[in-house]
């Protein structure tokens, strides 16, 4: 589903609906656009489409895209992705800021936190990820599908420890998953969402 | 009428609000007119103008008469230009000297300054303010700034959040803005501040930080937000501390009695300032 920032500023209230700023104006935003991602079937995606929109100022970012990314990271809007788009550079660096920054916010430890952002037809990860995470995440953007097998043996690692990376990446909404059965049992395959 | 005089200082130096300040504290109670004295003042920058209107609001608060005097004819164009009078109505008067002013009066809305605009401290307002204010300022920018489309971004994003933080000062603040040229060459200048709690006590409110200096709570607030408590606040001035970098120009912020100066990579630390309260703000951008 695409939807555009403008349209839901407007369905907010926002005086100024190009201009995503304050966290108060951030706080009409959020219920709005998680309005949205209920109305998702499960594994589709909502693109945030960001064009035209003067200024994602970081404060109203962390209030909207900060809180969001937490709630997905803990299950909240289970299946249900995200993905922002054609945001300008100065926005993106916005954006970067307040979620690379929010888990020092949120007073508890959060080791991945953030979103996809689709640019120029490529998605590129915003926010805080784990170093150890991010070569599973370069092989992905590369290869429509992989399994945990895949990846380990690409980055020569231990099967279980690449499914544990995959579903990292999973939980925080980065990449979806399907389930099929072999002869093994149950296995996952992840893909771009 | 009970009056006393104060000399304004140049209102073109970051140290005018100190003097000014100072000066208006040791004005007794009883004394129902203030009279600003403008003969030194030959030229205002926006931190000239928020000093003004800093010090201004002041006055007007305790209920007296800001009397203006020796005002040359440009200031005078210019101090209607920013909003001045406007700001404060009814408590701003010309002395006989300027009273033939007024046939000049012209109207604001400049193409290369934001004129001085009050930014409340509640939220609600704060943010209306903000979103009444912005596409002005951005419309100042690009007067000016017009091939630099990421570094306006820059700087609406550095004066949205500063103007945001007034939320936590408890008091109404300021903003200002003006675009410089000479030489093809284009310098913005915002201030933005306001007489409130300042960084120290907003940063004691929410946290348990155990710092004893004034510039360790700048510092703090610059390098780390100025909040933690409450989860997703008190991100402003570290963004900034991280955005200005970026740009060519400079960035002060004073509170209490100290202030920090970042120019590029260079970070100064002016301890023992004479006190003003709450906290002000000036941002120096080169195209």
């Amino acid at each position: 589903m695409n939807l555009s920032a403008i349209d839901i500023a407007e369905k907010a209230g926002l005086i100024s609906p190009k201009w995503l700023i304050s966290r108060e104006f951030g706080l009409q935003f959020l219920p709005k656009l998680e309005q949205e991602l209920d109305k998702l079937s499960i594994n589709d995606v909502l693109y945030l489409n960001m064009l035209d929109i003067s200024l994602l100022e970081w404060s109203f970012a962390d209030e909207v895209f900060g809180t969001l990314s937490v709630k997905l990271g803990n299950g909240d809007f289970p299946s249900k992705y995200l993905v922002l788009e054609n945001l300008s550079e100065v926005s993106k660096e916005n954006l970067d800021i307040a979620l690379r920054t929010r888990p020092e916010r949120e007073g508890k430890q959060i080791r991945n936190l953030g979103l996809p952002v689709r640019q120029n037809g490529e998605i590129v990860f915003v926010g805080k990820m784990e170093e150890h995470l991010k070569p599973v995440w370069a092989y992905i953007l590369s290869h429509s599908q992989v399994t945990a097998r895949e990846i380990a043996e690409h980055l020569e690692l231990e099967v279980n420890i690449a499914s544990t990376k995959l579903k990292t990446l999973f939980d925080i909404r980065l990449l979806k998953r399907l389930e099929y059965r072999s002869e093994v049992g149950k296995q996952y395959i992840y893909t771009q969402i | 009428m009970v009056l006393r005089e104060i000399i304004c200082p140049k209102l073109n130096t970051t140290s005018c609000l100190d003097i000014l300040f100072e000066q208006l504290s040791n004005i007794p109670e009883y004394c129902e007119q203030v009279s600003l004295n403008f003969r030194n003042v030959d030229f205002i920058t926006p931190s000239g103008a928020l000093t003004l209107a800093l010090v201004s609001q002041d006055i007007c608060r305790k209920g007296k008469i800001i009397l203006l005097s020796e005002v040359n004819t440009e200031i005078l164009s210019y101090l209607e230009r920013i909003d001045y009078f406007q700001t404060f109505p009814e408590k701003i008067i010309l002395s006989r000297h300027n009273s033939s002013f007024e046939s000049f009066w012209r109207s604001s809305k400049s193409h290369n300054l934001l004129e001085i605009t009050p930014i409340p401290c509640e939220q609600l307002n704060n943010a209306y303010a903000q979103a009444l204010f912005l596409p002005r300022a951005e419309a100042v920018l690009m007067n000016s700034f017009a091939k630099q489309a990421n570094s306006i971004e820059k700087i609406l994003t550095m004066i949205s959040e500063i103007a945001g933080n007034i939320i936590h000062s408890n008091d109404q603040g300021y903003c200002t803005i003006q675009t410089y040229s000479k030489d093809g060459r284009v310098r913005i200048h915002t201030a933005i501040g306001d007489f409130g709690i300042g960084i120290r006590k907003s940063l004691l409110e929410f946290n348990d930080i155990q710092l004893i200096e004034e510039a360790d709570f700048i510092t703090h607030a610059l390098k780390l937000g100025t909040s933690s408590k409450e989860g997703a606040r008190g991100l402003g001035l570290a963004g900034v501390y991280e955005s200005i970098q970026g740009l060519s120009g400079g960035f002060w912020v004073r509170s209490g009695t100290a202030g920090i100066l970042l120019q590029g990579k260079s970070f100064k630390i002016f301890s023992n300032l004479n006190y003003v309260p709450g906290t002000q703000v000036e941002m120096s951008v080169r195209q």
